[in-house]
Order: structure tokens, then C-alpha cells, then sequence
């Protein structure tokens, strides 16, 4: 999932400007491949452990001193358009803990901040990631 | 859930039927000891006689729930903790006859993704 120009983006209270993307990599930390007797191919796959990998991408328009650490954890929050062809906005927000903070500077692309995250779930079964369509046009 | 590559049985029963599992078998030849005395001598070791038949069996069992799971697991548990012989099928409709469960592992984890499951391991051997 990738949400372009979210609006008002937070994280754990704090707003978080210039954001241009916020995505989300599902990744199978463990994957159980079972194969038979009778044959070459896989016959079984599950993915029993799995991320919710979150990237806000932050454009930095100037000098700062981000306070967002390694180990933080919050409620990151955002509005965003809703896919093409649909009517109204999505409210995301998704209880999660920062892993990393990095930048990356380029003469033609300027400076950007990439905010990594993990997506931590209430029980384990439920999706990490929640979205509602907060309604109005896009 | 079943699936349709399962036809292997132990004693006449299905037990694997709900995932995926293969079979090997174990060490042949003899059994047999070198004396003390005398380490790696070739031609004066003590023999036992043959290797019983050992089969190992490695696999899943699968289900839409962790209760169907340990059902399945500990119908197996019960089957092995009474070392009653019976006739093992494998994938291959192959039958060996009069063996027995010598033991029960199973992976540390059940797994649950799109379903339940866990992995498991047997080994028989064909009684004395």
C-alpha cells in the first residue's frame, strides 16, 4: 500500500509536515513450504509470521533536529485521497514503533527523510494497518 | 481439510491426511559393535544381526483451527504412546507391516497464517 501527499500526518501526537509518501511493505518474516512425496513442487505455503513495514518519506526543506528516535512508539495518523475512481478520503492510522530514521541528500532531488516503522497489532490477529473513508471528494 | 495426495495410514488410519509429509528410511546393514580392546578392527566386530526397519517421517497437519490441530496431533500422541504395531502405508501405497511408533517430535511453534498448522516427525520401526 502507498498513500501520495498524505495530509496531516502525525506521529504519536506530533505533526510531521512536508510528508510526500507513507508506505506500507508486508513482508513474511518466517514461511513454512511443505513439498510431498510425489513431486517437485511446493504443496503447501503459509506465511505464519509477518511485518507491516511503514516508510514516511518527509521532504526537509531546512536544517532540524528530529526528535523521533529508534524505539518510539506511537499512533501514526494520516488523510489521504482514496484510490483512483473512488469517492472520499481514508483516515490510516496504525499503532507502531519506529525502527529507523534516515536521510538522503541529493542535489537534484533535495533532501529527504525516511521514517521506518513496524505496525504492531493488538493481538496478533488483527491487521496492524487500519483505514476508514472518512468521506467528502478527493 | 484434506487433500488428495494424502493416502498414507498408520494402523489403518488417516492420520496425516490434513498436510503435506514425506517419508525416508533409516540406517540399514547391521548392528554391531567393535570389542573394546581392539578399536577398529574390521573383522572382529560383534554383530547383532540386521538393522530393524526404520522409517522416518517428516510433515504438517494442517487446519482452519488450533483445536483441529491438537486434535490431530494428540490422536497421533495417544496412538505412538502405546506402541501397538500396525501396518504403515506411505504416499506410494507401500505397506510395511508390524511396526510401531518409537517417537513424537514436533516443531516448538504452532503456525498460524492463512491456516493453523504444525510440524511434526516420526519415527518407526518394525518391531522385534
Amino acid at each position: 500500500m502507498i498513500w501520495l501527499n498524505p495530509q496531516r500526518v502525525t506521529f504519536d501526537g506530533e505533526l510531521l509536515t512536508h510528508v510526500e509518501s507513507v508506505s506500507v511493505d508486508r513482508v513474511s518474516n518466517r514461511t513454512v513450504i511443505e513439498h510431498g512425496d510425489l513431486g517437485p513442487h511446493a504443496v503447501f505455503v503459509d506465511a505464519p509470521e509477518q511485518r507491516s513495514v511503514i516508510n514516511v518519506v518527509r521532504r526537509v526543506l531546512q536544517s532540524e533536529q528530529f526528535a523521533v528516535l529508534p524505539g518510539d512508539r506511537g499512533a501514526l495518523t494520516f488523510d489521504a485521497s482514496s484510490s483512483s475512481g473512488d469517492v472520499g478520503n481514508v483516515s490510516v492510522s496504525a499503532d507502531a514503533v519506529v525502527t529507523g530514521v534516515k536521510y538522503a541528500v541529493s542535489s537534484r532531488q533535495g533532501t529527504t527523510q525516511t521514517i521506518s516503522m513496524i505496525a504492531v497489532s493488538s493481538d496478533g490477529v488483527v491487521d496492524p494497518i487500519t483505514s476508514s473513508v472518512t468521506g467528502g471528494s478527493s | 481439510m484434506s487433500f488428495p495426495w494424502s493416502v498414507s495410514r498408520f494402523g489403518g488410519v488417516a492420520y496425516f491426511q490434513s498436510g503435506p509429509h514425506r517419508f525416508r528410511f533409516g540406517r540399514g546393514g547391521q548392528v554391531f559393535s567393535f570389542p573394546e580392546n581392539e578399536p577398529g578392527g574390521v573383522h572382529d566386530f560383534l554383530s547383532f544381526g540386521a538393522q530393524p526397519l526404520t522409517v522416518f517421517q517428516e510433515g504438517r497437519l494442517i487446519d482452519t483451527t488450533r483445536a483441529g490441530v491438537t486434535a490431530q496431533l494428540q490422536a497421533i500422541r495417544d496412538r505412538a504412546a502405546t506402541g501397538i504395531v500396525g501396518a504403515l502405508t506411505d504416499l506410494q501405497g507401500v505397506t510395511y507391516t508390524d511396526m510401531q511408533i518409537l517417537r513424537l517430535d514436533t516443531e516448538v511453534f504452532f503456525d498460524r497464517g492463512r491456516a493453523w498448522s504444525v510440524g511434526y516427525a516420526l519415527m518407526y520401526r518394525k518391531a522385534p
